[in-house]
């Protein structure tokens, strides 16, 4: 079997392990549910019963989230390790997450009007990871070495986390809390009802992405080689930060900050497929980013009566021994 | 105090003398012996001296009684303060107060001319005795309820000093207080030795972790001897131990047990108070049945929203949400919405008084009760005005 044949195997079989991810995630809730009320809450739904509510309004918005959360952000996180030719980069490395906490941190906590619509909270973290995503570009047709601009994302990081802190010390004690239960990242606030919205900016970002397969390719070549081909690299540039402000600031917005996955996931992807190719590393990012978060909120659930984790202590403990990994591998060779 | 003198200023004093002595004359081996043995038997003495002192107090009459974490021996003119550790039930920090002139570090001249409170209880308590004049330092304006208070944080006559644990050394000792009291946590104070070296006394506060309503507000009493106002303390807390014990008492006669939700959610978990806990108790003495009260623990039982959910289908009162409005609550959560209370529309927060609750509610928990009967038991305890407390519509 070639590669190129195997690698579409995989990905088939990824996809043959999602719904079997879904059962396990159903049934890593705490309070136990049988199958039979599972299909009742969703063929004779009953608004008075709490088992019907459970799976309708918490366990089902909570796996879709974690799908489009893990997906979303292992794509951006592809996108700009190729993008900046690094394997290190990332939406939360390159301080794109941060971006969106600190609008977000103004909008929850400073009470500026323009912010205080019902979509204040998603426009905020899309608007601040958009900014940061064009500050990062910008520095990067400056400076051209990786680690030079892992570490500048990095004091982005942390500038915008010093501005947080004097932001939450001048903010009042509701907005503080609100504000300090959004940080600790959650995949459960979710509502059914806000799926379609969730899921109409997903999809635009994703198929955005997918449109821009070629010049992704092209890409890994070296920018030159792309202009060669004729590709227009500032085009390409912006599109790609645009999709992954959308997409990062989308998720950012509804489950908090999520850190590793998008440094993470793509490189995983990149030892599994041994591929450079993003017709293949891109759905592959998508389906084992979801696998990776929903595996990831498995382990949140079947802890929280013991251990209460936030879903970002998890991805971080999972993705932080991964990333060491593959630095120490790359340095090997 | 005899004893202190001999140990320090007379004995020393001879011995000098006699060893000066030793030098312009020529004395025989048997002379430092004699000095020498002089010097061991006193030492033997006092020592015993000092152990049967140590006995009396840790035997004298507490003055506290219901506060865990607070001992208080009155002996004469001294009294020692102990401030017992949580965890272990052993004494973390031993406080010997005077209000005679003694200068050694060991003891703390009282009342303190000037002191910096690390917590909004703390205010609340000083408050309570007149004393808000005796703050210096506060954490932060934006907690403050107390108006006087809030006028001397105007006039630059009381310092903020930021976060409990990282404050500013210096903005500290530049405000000249004598005493730094912060809410204990096990440990030292992070600047403790710098501190303590500048004459300023760290002095750690559990009332925070005081299992008894009464207990948490009898930590007045260590304000009060700090201040001078012990007198005045004590009487504030035999009037407001006499209310609650009243309340109490007439509550456990009712024969209705309404269904009582504490809490809310942080992160993944809802932190609903332990069986043991402080607020456990408060719901107790509210004569209501708490879904969790049975449990173990005196701090707080993680548990999923799934779980408070299905727990909680029939409870007909949620206390403590922490938003005033519906709106805030749904904004901050949105699934809460369908927590049993909610549909039965009977919420009730304290973010109605905000700075006020945080301020005085460990002081005042008399009036927590007085609200909590009339919330749970509007028929037996009416009232028009709730005190702390607040429907959230």
């Amino acid at each position: 079997m070639t590669r190129q044949k195997q690698n579409k195997f995989l990905l088939l079989l990824l996809l043959v392990i999602l719904p079997i991810a879904f059962v396990c995630h159903f049934a890593a809730g705490e309070i136990s549910i049988s199958w039979s009320i599972f299909s009742d809450a969703w063929f004779f739904f009953d608004s008075s019963n709490t088992e019907h509510i459970i799976v309708r309004e918490f366990r089902f918005p909570r796996f879709i989230m974690a799908c489009l959360a893990g997906s979303a952000l292992s794509v951006c996180g592809l996108m700009m390790q190729t993008l900046f030719n690094n394997p290190l980069a990332g939406p939360y490395i390159l301080g794109i997450n941060s971006g969106s906490s600190l609008f977000v941190a103004i909008s929850l906590m400073t009470g500026i009007s323009i912010f205080q619509s019902d979509f204040g909270l998603v426009s905020s973290a899309l608007i601040g990871a958009f900014i940061f995503g064009l500050i990062i570009l910008a520095i990067s047709f400056k400076v051209k070495q990786g680690v030079s601009l892992l570490l500048i994302g990095l004091m982005l990081g942390s500038f915008s986390s010093a501005l947080v802190s004097v932001i939450q010390y001048l903010s009042e004690a509701n907005s503080l809390k609100m504000f300090t239960m959004w940080i600790m990242g959650s995949l459960q606030e979710v509502e059914s009802g806000q799926l379609p919205f969730i899921s109409v900016l997903f999809l635009f970002g994703m198929l955005g992405s997918f449109f821009i397969i070629k010049p992704l390719n092209a890409f890994v070549l070296g920018e030159t080689e792309a202009e060669l081909l004729g590709i227009s690299i500032r085009k390409i540039r912006l599109l790609i930060i645009v999709f992954t402000a959308l997409l990062t600031g989308l998720i950012t917005a509804y489950c908090g900050p999520i850190a590793f996955i998008g440094l993470a996931v793509p490189n995983l992807v990149k030892i599994i497929f041994k591929t450079q190719d993003h017709r293949i590393l891109l759905p592959a990012s998508l389906i084992i980013g979801a696998l990776f978060l929903v595996l990831c909120d498995i382990i949140v659930q079947l802890t929280a009566p013991w251990i209460p984790l936030p879903i970002n202590a998890v991805t971080s403990l999972i993705g932080a021994p991964m990333v060491i990994y593959f630095i120490v591998k790359r340095l090997a060779q | 105090m005899k004893h202190v003198k001999l140990v320090f200023i007379t004995f020393p004093k001879y011995l000098f003398m006699a060893l000066m002595l030793k030098k312009s004359r020529t004395v025989d081996y048997f002379y430092d012996m004699k000095i020498l043995s002089l010097f061991v038997i006193l030492s033997a003495v006092l020592f015993s001296c000092d152990s049967q002192k140590k006995k009396d107090i840790s035997t004298g009459e507490n003055v506290a009684r219901y506060a865990k974490y607070l001992r208080i021996i009155e002996k004469g003119n001294l009294t020692t303060i102990e401030i017992l550790s949580p965890e272990t039930g052993e004494v973390e920090q031993t406080l010997n107060v005077s209000k005679e002139m003694i200068k050694t570090s060991h003891f703390l001249q009282v009342p303190v001319s000037k002191m910096a409170v690390l917590s909004s209880t703390h205010v609340g308590m000083l408050s309570k005795l007149n004393e808000i004049d005796k703050i210096a330092g506060i954490t932060n304006r934006l907690y403050v309820y107390n108006k006087e208070l809030l006028e001397s944080i105007e006039k630059d006559k009381v310092v903020e000093l930021g976060e409990e644990g990282q404050i500013p050394v210096e903005a500290l000792l530049k405000t000249k207080c004598q005493a730094l009291i912060y809410s204990g946590f096990g440990k030292q104070y992070p600047h403790q030795k710098q501190l303590n070296a500048a004459m300023v006394r760290c002095i750690a506060n559990y009332d925070w972790r005081e299992l008894h309503p009464l207990g948490k507000a009898e930590w007045i009493l260590l304000f009060g001897y700090l201040t001078g106002k012990e007198k005045q303390a004590k009487l504030y807390f035999d009037k407001i131990e006499k209310e609650y014990l009243a309340l109490e008492e007439k509550a456990s006669k009712l024969k209705n047990f309404p269904t009582v939700l504490e809490g809310n959610l942080f992160g993944e978990s809802w932190f609903a108070p332990a069986g043991a806990s402080f607020k456990a108790k408060l719901l107790k003495d509210a004569h209501v049945r708490y879904q969790y009260a049975d449990t173990k623990g005196t701090g707080s039982l993680p548990l999923t929203l799934e779980k408070i959910l299905s727990d909680n289908l029939d409870t007909e009162h949620w206390i403590n949400p922490g938003f005033p409005t519906k709106e805030k609550l749904f904004a901050f959560h949105p699934k809460l919405k369908y927590l049993g209370p909610v549909t039965k529309n009977k919420i009730f927060d304290f973010s109605k008084s905000g700075n006020r609750y945080w301020e005085l509610s460990a002081i005042e928990p008399q009036k927590i009760l007085s609200d909590y009967l009339s919330i749970f038991h509007p028929t037996e305890f009416p009232k028009e005005n709730l005190y702390f407390y607040q429907e959230v519509k």
